[in-house]
This record gives C-alpha cells, structure tokens and sequence, in this order.
C-alpha cells in the first residue's frame, strides 16, 4: 500500500497536517500488514481506488486538494454506491486507529488508580517446552468458555487432562502496559478482522488466548431464556437442556465465575442515562448481571480486564482445573484430530516450529463455532452436510446520542444495563454498551472537519448496542482457512430496523438532543419521526454490523439426518470424540451466551465416562 | 500351529534429560529388538507384536533388557507405536512410550523418526527421546524379516508317537530328557517312547543324579502299559509340559518345572516338524527353572535348579553320536549334537555337526543344518571335539567326560540293534565361539565350564 495515498486519504478524513496524518498511515499500514492475505490486500486496493475515483471525478489527484477540498472531493464520489461504501469501510480502519490513540490516554490514568491483582496461576507450557509425544485421558482443544470447564469438570474426576491452546497466556501485565490498539492486535484472532461475508458484512470479532473469547467479552450473563430451553429440548431432543437438570449447570457456573448485578457506584453515565431513557418510557430495563464482582469500571473489557476483574475463564476454571492436575499447552493450533476414521484418539498440533502429538482416550473439541467445524474437516471426519452450517452469530448493531451534560462513556461499565421490552416479542435486546470509539460497531459520521468536532466532543456521547435473535443464515466453509458467510434474513433485517427505532426512543427520552443512526448515508436524526423514517428506510447495506456470539455450526440433537453432534454431544460417527462449546447450540440463544456455554459444556462433560 | 512374523529393527538417537533447572543434557539413546507379531505382518490393518530387546541410555540404563508392545497401523491410524519398560541402572523401572506418526507425502522421514518419552512407573517425565532408524541398518533389517509357523511350548511337548501316527509308521522312537544342575549336584530324567519296526510300543527311562567326586545314582524304569495321555505317561513316571513325577524301586521324584526362553531349534524347525532328517533334536526349554524333591531311598534331595528340557525324535539312534549341553548363565546356552546316521549311504559319512549358540539374545548359525557340514567332530572315549569354521563363524568345543563321572547306558534301537550312550552332567567344558565383523574376528564367547556340563556319548560295540 502507498503510504502516499493512505496519508492525503487520513489527513483530509480527520482534518489534520501532513505529519500527523502520515504518523496514524503509518500505524494503518503496520496493522493492516498483519491481517490475513486478504484483508490487507483489500485495504490497500481501496485506498488506490479512492484516489483513483478522485481524479476520475476532479480530475485532479487527492494530494493536490487542501483538506476542505478533500472533504468535498469524498462528499461527490460518496454519491456512488462504490465510492460511498469504500470511504465507509476505510473510515473504520481509520477510526480504530485514531480511536486507539486517542482512549490511550484515558487507559493509561485508569491503569495507574487501582494496585495490580496478581494472576492466579495456570499449569501452562509453551509448545516450544512440551515433548513432542505425550498421552493423557481427556484432550481438550481451545480453553474458551467451553474447554475451560470441561477441563475443571474432568481434571475433578481425577482424569489427566491436557487443553491445547492455540493463543498464548496473557498476564494482567500485559493489559496494563500496552495500549488499545496492541492488546486489540494481540488478543484477537486475525487481528480482530475476522468478517462474515454478505450483504451487509458482519464483523465478528473473536477472542485468541488462554480464556478464549472470555478473555475479551463484556462479562455479561444471562440464564438461558425457558423459551431457548424448551424449543432445544423439545425440537431438536436434546434431554440435557431439560429446565430442571440443566438450571443446575448454569447455578454452578454462575457462582464459579461469580455472577451478580452490574453496580450503579462503578456504572457509568452511559449506563444510568440508559436506564433513565427506559423508565420515561415504560421499558423494562435493569443494570446487567456481570461476572465481575469487583468491577473498577474501567470499561476496558474488550481489550482485557487491567483489574482482574471481569473473571474470564482464566481466573477461576483454568486455575482450578490446574490444581487438579491438568495442564495447558499454548501456542498450540491443533491441525488434526487423530482418527481412523470410527475412533479419535489423539491430536496433532503445530507451533514454535514444532509438530507435536498427544493421544488421549478421549478428545474434546471446543475451539469455538467458527474454529470447531473446520478442525473435524481437516481430520478427514467432517462429512456431515450440516458441519459448519447452521451460523446464527446474534448481529448487533449501535446508535449513539448526543447530550448536553457530560457522559464520559469511556469510564464506566462497558455493558452495564439491559432493556429487554421487546426481547420476548422481537428478540430484540438492547444493552447499553460503551465501546471506546472507533473501536465498536459505530462508525462515527462525518468527513474531515465534522469528524473531528465529533471525535473531540465524543465525552457527550452516550452508546446503546442492540442484538437481534437470528436466523442460522450463515455457514463456515473451507478446510485450510476458514471462510465465514452470513445473509441476513430478511424477518431480521426488519428486526434490526426496529432495533434502531426502540434505541433512539430511548436515546431521546433520556434527554438525547442528536441521535447518530448507525446508518450509512443517513448518520444523524434530530427528533424521534426523523430517526424512524430513517430507520424505515434503511437498507442492509447501509447497516454496520457487529456480533460477537456465532453459534450452531456443529449443533446437537436427536435427528442424525440433521444434526451432526448427537444430544451427548458426540461427534456422530466417531467414538470418543465431543464437543462443547458454541457449535453444538442449536439456535441462536438470544442472550449474551457465555454461561449457556458454559453450563451446557458442563452437562456433557459431566456425563463423559473415561475407562 | 500359526504363522508368526519376526523381525530384528535397531534405532538410536538421543535423549534429553528433563532437570527442574534450566539447563537439560542430552545423552545418546538406542535400543535393539527382536519383534514378534502373531499372523503375518499386514501394513493395512491395525496389529499388535510383541517384543524383547536391550536398551543403552547413556548416563541412565546400560544394555538393560526390555520388553514391550509394538502397535502398528500405518495406514489406519497413521502410526507405529512402541511401549516397553525396563529398569535402569539404579534398579528403578522405567517404561518408554513414543511412535512414529505416518505422513504418505513424506515417507522415508516419518517410517524412520521416533520421538518418545522417559517415564517411571508414577508417571512423571524423566526425558524426551528421539531416535531414528539409520539407513545403514536397511539391509540388515529388511533380511530379518521372518515368516514362520508360530509353536507354543506346550505342543513341543506333545506325545508324537501316538496311535493314529503309529497306524501308517513302524520304526520311531520318541525322548523326552531334562538335565538340571546347581552347585553340588547334576539330575538327569530320561523318558522314552519306542515303536518297535514289529509294532510294538513300549516306553523306558531312567533317572540319574551326578556328583562330583562320587559314583552317580542310577536307576532304570520301564512299563510296557502307555496310558493315554497327550504327553509321555506310564503306570509309574508321567510328564507334563511342567511337571516331571515318577517312582522307580528306589527313588521317587516330584518336580515343577518353569521355563520362559524361546525353543532351540538344533537340527532347524523342518526336521522336526516334517521329518525332512532321520532324526531331529529340539530343546524346548533352553533354561528352566525347576523345582521339588529327589527321594533316593530316604534321602531327600531338595531341588532348586536350572537346567534344559529337550527332545528328540527319529528313526532310531545315529550310529555314533555325540550331546552337549552347556549352560552359560544369563539366558546364553550352547547346544551340540553330532550324529553319523545309521541310514544305509549316509553311515560313510561323516558326523554332521549341528552346533547352537545362543548368546546376548542372538542365536549362532542362523542356519545350523547349513553349517553342519562345515563342522568336524572328533570323538574318543572319554572326549569329544566340534570345531570348524563356516564364513562368518568359528567354532572350537572341547568335552571331556571321564568315565567315572559318567552311567552307561544301553538302548535297543526299534529295529532291535543295541547301542550304549554314556551319560554325564559334570564333564568339563571348553568353549571358543567367534565372529567376523567387518573383516575382523570378534569373540562371542570364550569360557572354561569345570563339572557343570551335560554331556553324552554315543556308540555301537
């Protein structure tokens, strides 16, 4: 990419000098140089693109326009349909970046208040250190949500259990002296680029490390709704989810990772103007069940908890797994369950220039439901036709107000308050949710100029994020690399519209003077009929989504024509091999779904008898 | 019967050694093993062997003997995993586990590289091992690869001469013989079947025991009446694969015997099994242990010994014959038998020498019918010689017998032709056995055995 062309692209968008401009294209240039082929391919071709459209329209090149004349230079080619969604999606490159730089220093004072929590100690090993052949009872793969407490489950029965991870350990050092931008670089898979593909794409980020996506969720917890309960019991047969036997599993993991509701001392403005805007409106609302008693407030969730607060897996399951015994290899990508072809038996996995196997009696795969599917592909046992179908992700999207007084979203609970009005009718939840800007869904609008005075006044904005229960329309192809793609349903997309609708009723009762839409082309509504009309007419495209939660690719029942895990959660067709973690869920949850993982990797580890 | 798949693979490599500090040392590390599959070997399925072998890590276990399990599925599991245990230099047990994880697109790599793991029996690491097949070793590998019908040790022992044999065959006769030894004394049971060429089967035996210094105790049995059984069994002596019980006039014995060593096949397995040779000898149980009590006339020998069980088989005794067995200690034995036949042209010839050695796990000649011709025996009265030289193998045995540490015994051929064999276990033994590697002569084993070697002579007035 020429660093030329992103510098005039950067210095006209925010409206800055040369220098300063080249110092963010270079940080651009850094990060994109370490996304996967495709991404950083792709950016680049935009940026020369965008400069190409210039000169096709003005007939002059961008590094000759001044940043006004660059400003209106993008406003024209904004007018065709390429040019406006180039500019968007290159926007959000920027924005991260700048984002970044700017909640740095926000960071870095919250990371000196409060006294460092040591790390409760995990048996981890680097692959580098592990012997190249090893046998134990219970391999686990990934240690998310689900390969955690399957772990602590088993290594409880006296098993020796062995978690092969493919990230690496994070300390709370490491949150504590880096910056935004690198834990974001280092804690996610791919860089945090991972995209599913359709119209519009859908960013899914997806956690990398020992903890897995806990590492970097925003601690929210919510029960399994009865309705998930019963439709998984009673449709896809699967006896575990049965409400009796299985609120037993979620009671246990709610008071491992220790649930309880977010406080209003550390909450945040963004929370409470949340929570203000529901009651003048009748909504039902209430702050967030959290796993994080001893929440700071430091809204750095996403990018890993500075205060040891927020107990990711990595604080308490993979400690206690540990003491009994099981161990974690890191930096570990499993690249085959070994198999013949009736019975797994064992892994291969690659890191630190090594290739090592372990052989266990038996094998369980929790890598995560974009990961799991293609792992049993490349082990030559993936054939089921609905392996890696059946992606329901939970799409979210934001919207952001505008207010008078001060809202200083960034210090506060990231995700601290829950408006359900419209979950059991619509699916529809809505959480208020402060993600640092440039770093989450919402694109802030504007070019230049209008950008930058909304970057510099962005302490008088309060977000809301709202998530739609969807359809399974999306599926996760490919063996070496794999691919995700996503068509929003239609019935969601009018969802989502609504989803926007019910936020900026909030925003506006809450005091709102601005609300920015989230929508592409038609960023701003001024008063509550201008939001709807915008809303109404919003198209797919025009949508900027998020999610965080994909689920199903390798879901669980009774049906073996249909359901490639059977209501075990075993791998059909091969002995000795489960899965549990997100694939094996039926449909979409509906809710944050950490503690639906958990408790349902917990019934099937439970009923897992090793001889 | 069942066929049964052999072969002999040597890897070596290395060794880490896993210290709680940072730094690990690395020692050489490899193991030699003689692998047994039951069935033949067939790559496409998944099949268990089993086998037996020593072992050299350095700075941890020298030569230690181990065994173990091979597993191997090349093509179903994509490895071939070896398990064995043994115990180090400390005497503390120790089991290495590791395989070889197949690739198809990199094959000679993957065939050949072992990676593995020191353990003790608790489970905790000792070290990291890896070896590799060296293809040096290719050759020498791939001709160890032996197809073979499979015996246990109990149908070596099975009665041959038995009724439906007898119904198409005259003229054979059947012995089972142990010689057992410790410090002080030689035992010696001879059990014997014999189909006269007229028809008739009658049984005979006898039981001696040596000692230095004195006149040996000698007593015959003979019955007339065999009763029915698999093995050799009379009105007064019976043997099983492990037992040995009888009762002559004046002494009675009761004794158990324990043998785990692979069978020496001195004459080569098809003369025992096809009878492709007038007779054929084999020794089941190479070193034995046995147990119980000798009662001579009210005076109790206790029995706690080691010793060989063998076999012969045939048309009737050689015409001049000579029998050594010499017990080495830590499973090593040699066994000879030369035999001029009695058969109508091979009598001119002169004594074939079938000469066994089993030494370090390693059996010489490979093929002992082969080098039989290419070995002399002398014999005298009181003495006798095997030497000779077959390319890779030289031989020079000298037993002397003097006659007043030996019983005469007399036979009667099954055609009625009377021979004498002069039995001992306490004659003197000297041994010479070398090697060529590589153009040099290297000594298998050279050792001077005072009164402890069981030997006979055989001859015709």
């Amino acid at each position: 990419m020429k660093i030329s062309h992103l510098t005039d692209f950067v210095r006209v968008m925010l409206d800055m000098s040369v220098g300063d401009a080249e110092v963010i294209a270079h940080q651009i240039d850094d990060f994109a140089s370490e996304l996967p082929g495709t991404a950083s391919f792709a950016l680049g071709q935009g940026v020369a693109f965008v400069n190409h459209l210039v000169k096709v329209k003005l007939r002059k090149s961008l590094s000759s326009l001044t940043n006004k004349e660059g400003e209106e230079a993008f406003r024209i080619i904004s007018k065709t349909g390429i040019g406006k969604d180039l500019i968007n999606n290159l926007k959000m490159f920027i924005l991260l970046v700048y984002g970044s730089n700017r909640s740095a220093e926000i960071i870095s004072k919250v990371a000196n208040r409060f006294e460092q929590k040591d790390d409760p100690e995990i048996n981890t090993v680097d692959i580098k250190d592990f012997p190249a052949r090893e046998t134990c009872d219970v391999l686990i793969i990934g240690s998310g949500a689900g390969g955690a407490i399957s772990a602590l489950e088993l290594a409880g029965k006296g098993l020796d259990v062995i978690i092969v991870e493919e990230g690496r350990r994070f300390s709370v050092d490491f949150f504590r002296q880096n910056d935004g931008l690198t834990r974001f670089k280092e804690l996610y898979r791919e860089k945090g680029a991972t995209v599913a593909i359709g119209r519009p794409f859908v960013v899914l980020p997806i956690g990398m490390g020992v903890g897995g996506t806990t590492l970097v969720n925003s601690g929210t917890c919510f029960r399994t709704p009865n309705n998930v309960l019963d439709d998984w019991e009673k449709r896809a047969g699967v006896d575990l989810y049965e409400q009796d036997s299985f609120s037993k599993h979620l009671d246990f993991v709610e008071d491992l990772i220790g649930v309880k509701e977010a406080s209003l001392d550390v909450m945040g403005n963004n929370g409470k103007l949340a929570l203000k805007g529901a009651k003048a409106l009748d909504f039902k609302a209430a702050p967030l069940r959290r796993n994080a008693p001893g929440c700071k407030g430091s809204c750095q969730c996403a990018i890993g908890c500075p205060n040891s607060a927020k107990a990711g897996v990595h604080l308490n399951a993979l400690p206690a797994a540990s003491k009994l015994g099981a161990r974690v290899v890191t930096s570990a990508k499993v690249v085959r369950i070994l198999n013949d072809g009736k019975r797994a038996f064992g892994v291969k996995a690659v890191g630190g220039g090594r290739e090592i196997e372990i052989l266990s009696k038996v094998v369980i795969l929790a890598a995560g439901a974009t990961q799991s599917p293609q792992v049993l592909k490349k082990s030559g046992i993936g054939s089921h036709h609905m392996v890696g179908k059946n992606l329901a992700i939970h799409p979210a999207l934001s919207a952001c107000g505008w207010f008078d007084e001060e809202v200083n979203s960034s210090q506060g609970i990231l995700q601290s308050v829950g408006i359900d009005e419209f979950h059991e009718s619509d699916g529809i939840l809505i959480e208020a949710t402060s993600t640092p800007p440039g770093m989450g869904s919402m694109v802030l609008p504007g070019i230049g100029r209008e950008l930058k005075s909304n970057f510099d006044n962005v302490n008088r904005l309060a977000t809301l994020g709202a998530m739609v229960a969807d359809l399974p329309s999306g599926r996760v192809v490919g063996k070496l690399q794999p691919l995700i793609f996503y068509q929003l349903a239609k019935r969601d997309l009018l969802k989502l519209k609504k989803a926007i609708e019910v936020m900026g009723e909030v925003l506006f009762a809450a005091g709102a003077n601005q609300v920015l839409t989230g929508v592409n082309g038609h960023e701003v509504a001024n008063d509550i009929n201008e939001l709807r009309e915008i809303a109404r007419n919003a198209r797919a495209n025009d949508l900027h989504l998020a999610a965080f939660h994909p689920t199903g690719t390798l879901r669980m029942g009774l049906d073996d024509a249909d359901y490639p895990v059977d209501e075990y959660g075993r791998v059909r067709g091969v002995e000795n091999l489960y899965v549990t973690d997100a694939s094996v869920l039926p449909t979409c949850p509906e809710v944050n779904p950490q503690v639906t993982i958990m408790a349902t990797a917990r019934a099937i580890a439970s009923q897992i008898v090793v001889h | 019967m069942s066929l049964e798949t052999r072969f002999h693979e040597r890897m070596s490599g290395y060794w880490i050694e896993k210290k709680d500090t940072k730094k690990s040392n690395t020692y050489n590390f490899c193991f030699e093993i003689d692998v047994r599959l039951d069935g033949v070997m067939n790559l496409f399925a998944t099949q268990k062997a089993f086998f037996k072998g020593f072992v050299t890590a350095e700075n941890f276990a020298t030569n230690k003997e181990i065994q173990g399990v091979l597993e191997t599925s090349p093509f179903i599991k994509r490895q071939l995993r070896y398990s064995f245990s043994f115990f180090n230099d400390e005497g503390v047990e120790c089991k290495f586990d590791g395989w070889k994880s197949i690739a198809f697109l990199d094959p000679l790599r993957t065939w050949t590289t072992l990676p593995g793991t020191l353990k003790d029996m608790s489970g905790n690491m000792i070290g990291e091992v890896l070896v590799k097949f060296n293809f040096q070793d290719t050759f020498s590998f791939l001709s160890s690869f032996r197809l073979s019908e499979s015996v246990k040790d109990e149908d070596l022992f099975l009665k041959r001469l038995t009724d439906e044999y007898l119904s198409s065959r005259k003229g054979r006769l059947e012995v089972w013989y142990d010689t057992f030894s410790d410090d002080k004394h030689g035992y010696w049971i001879h059990h014997e079947l014999i189909s006269s060429i007229k028809g008739e089967t009658y049984s005979t035996g006898w039981i001696a025991i040596f000692e230095l210094g004195k006149k040996p105790i000698f007593e015959r049995f003979e019955d007339r009446d065999i009763l029915d059984s698999k093995y050799f069994k009379t009105d007064s002596v019976s043997l099983t694969p492990i037992d040995r019980i009888g009762k002559t006039k004046n002494i009675e014995w009761d004794i158990k015997v324990d043998g785990k060593s692979d069978p020496l096949y001195t004459f080569g397995r098809l003369s025992w099994k096809k009878e492709t040779l007038p007779a054929s000898q084999i020794v089941p149980l190479p070193t034995a242990k046995y147990t119980g009590t000798i009662k001579v006339k009210g005076k109790e020998f206790k029995i706690d010994c080691t010793g060989a069980s063998a076999r012969i088989f045939g048309l009737g005794n050689a015409k001049r014959w000579v029998w050594l067995h010499a017990d080495l200690g830590d499973n090593n034995v040699v066994e000879v038998v030369s035999a001029v036949s009695k058969k109508k042209y091979l009598e001119n010839l002169k004594p074939l020498s079938f000469v066994k050695i089993r030494f370090d796990g390693k059996e010489y000649p490979i093929n002992s019918l082969l080098c039989a011709f290419f070995f002399k025996t002398e014999i005298t009265d009181n003495s006798f010689r095997v030497s000779g030289r077959f390319p890779r193998l030289r031989v020079d045995i000298k037993v002397s017998q003097p006659r007043e540490r030996c019983v005469v015994v007399d036979y009667l051929d099954p055609d009625g032709e009377a021979a004498q064999c002069i039995n001992t276990e306490i004659a003197d033994v000297d041994i010479r056995v070398m090697r060529k590697i590589k153009n040099e002569w290297e000594e298998v084993f050279v050792k001077r055995l005072e009164g402890c070697g069981h030997s006979e002579i055989g001859i015709r007035q």
